[in-house]
């Protein structure tokens, strides 16, 4: 009998990458999560789980999905802790790259009638109350992003939030924008390339 | 693709900007040993787009999500997540600490059963949901294998109708767009299904002429496998085939597949699978 068959998205090829201080200490967590150690997936989610919520209701606008997303992002990476390669990036870059492929998938799945409903389409929801446990080296980080943000130009910026948090391909982006896809493919490089400059010259800060 | 072309690639694809076709190609790259800077560039790359999650308003996600997470993990070894040095402390006294012990121990019967069935309930969920997202993610690559599908046209030689027939069923909205992988090496397909106008074409690349077999073409309808013809890949790999309108009169097929079968094919299909594909739900 025919057996359908669904390749694999990804392959991991070990490579390997330098890992500042705190990303090391995260891909030691996600070493021990892979051997079956709980405590190091709530020390992950400790570290992680709000960017993971933050992402996900960045895309889908809708508290309860994105606490849904949360889920299924650390229960994947639990599943999927031994496949972390350390040469594609840091620990927060994988469970990020779980959660916004997740929630992307379900934004794909709504309907547009149930995505009206669950939040004004296109536009973030309110910004949540800073928590307390926020550190300062965190907002600082945050800050320096928004400034880097700050200073793209807003087409560069533009079609890449439109790739990263809607999904867009780089097509879809020329068709959504109207510009020709050369163009598009270098505002999306330009505009990464200026928020790597914040990683430092050696990679991760 | 040369290493210079993907570290090109690598920001869009850390953005997710890559068509399937590109992000494919950047894959089997990546896949492959020996390279210049490469995976130095997607770290890059990931750990800026990553970034852009910095960016956003702090949010922490509400307590009971941790507490699914560890359901769903199963009831044994229960971790909860570390809290900051201080806090806790601060919180609680070793009499309410001791009364939570006992209490714990009044309800962990209760709990542990409490926690199965969350768990096996949750697992269901995960298993259903993981198939409907991969359902939507095929649905979402239509767009990307049309362009794809219409880059390999270009690379098929010949049978200028073939090539219109398929040029048309591109054109027409109610044409369903069918990708098929492969379960092994590099070949692909795209098949153009229009049910209403009884016309399909299947156009494939990377197909390795054979001249110990033929590749045979089949519509599946639940158990059933309906042979739709053989595809005949040209030197370059490329292949490209109409379908009998006949095939389409009972409606849209659940699959499509090729085999590599004995030369001349068969009525049912005895060989290995070389491209497979389910038809998007609409």
């Amino acid at each position: 009998m025919l057996q359908l068959a669904i390749s694999p998205r990804y392959s991991s090829p070990p490579m390997p990458g330098p890992l500042n201080d705190e990303e090391t200490a995260a891909a030691r967590l996600v070493q021990r999560a892979a051997g079956g150690d709980r405590r190091a997936l709530a020390e992950l989610y400790e570290l992680h789980g709000g960017r993971a919520y933050a992402l996900a209701l960045r895309i889908l606008h809708a508290p309860h999905d994105a606490e849904e997303i949360v889920q299924e992002t650390f229960l994947e990476a639990w599943r999927r802790a031994a496949q972390y390669d350390p040469g594609r990036g840091a620990p927060a870059a994988w469970l990020c790259t779980i959660a916004r492929t997740r929630a992307l998938d379900r934004l794909r799945s709504r309907s547009v009638g149930s995505r009206t409903l669950d939040g004004a389409a296109g536009e973030p929801p309110p910004a949540p109350p800073p928590t307390p446990l926020e550190t300062a080296e965190r907002r600082e980080t945050r800050e320096r992003v928004n400034v880097a943000l700050g200073t793209l130009p807003p087409e560069q910026r533009l079609a890449l939030e439109l790739a990263y948090f809607e999904g867009l391909t780089q097509t879809e982006i020329a068709a959504r924008t109207g510009d020709p896809l050369g163009t598009v493919k270098t505002r999306v490089r330009l505009a990464l390339e200026k928020l790597a400059g914040l990683l430092g010259p050696g990679g991760r800060s | 693709m040369t290493c210079a072309e993907f570290q090109e690639l690598a920001p869009l694809w850390a953005a997710g900007a890559l068509s399937a076709e590109d992000h494919a190609a950047c894959e089997a790259h990546f896949a492959q040993p020996g390279h210049d800077g490469c995976a130095e560039a997607l770290a890059r790359a990931n750990d800026a787009a990553a970034l852009l999650v910095e960016a956003l308003p702090a949010a922490r996600p509400p307590k009971h999500v941790w507490t699914a997470i560890e359901a769903a993990l199963g009831p044994e070894a229960s971790a909860t997540p570390r809290a900051r040095p201080g806090v806790w402390r601060e919180r609680f006294a070793w009499g309410a600490a001791a009364a939570a012990v006992l209490a714990v121990g009044l309800q962990a019967r209760s709990n542990r059963k409490l926690a199965d069935e969350i768990g096996r309930v949750r697992e269901q969920r995960a298993v259903a949901e993981q198939t409907h997202a991969d359902d939507a993610r095929a649905l979402t690559d239509v767009r990307a294998a049309r362009d794809g599908c219409a880059r390999d046209l270009e690379r098929v030689n010949g049978r200028l109708s073939a090539r219109e027939e398929a040029l048309s069923l591109l054109a027409a909205p109610s044409t369903s767009v069918v990708q098929l992988a492969a379960p092994q090496g590099d070949a692909r397909a795209t098949a153009l299904v229009n049910v209403g106008q009884r016309r399909a074409v299947i156009v494939a690349s990377a197909l390795a002429p054979r001249s110990d077999g033929d590749y045979e073409l089949w519509l599946i309808r639940g158990d059933r496998k309906i042979a739709a013809g053989l595809l005949k890949p040209e030197a370059s790999g490329a292949a490209l085939a109409t379908l009998e309108p006949e095939l389409l009169a009972e409606g849209p097929p659940d699959a499509v597949a090729v085999t590599l079968e004995a030369l001349g094919g068969g009525v049912q299909p005895k060989g290995p699978i070389v491209l497979v594909g389910t038809m998007p739900k609409t």
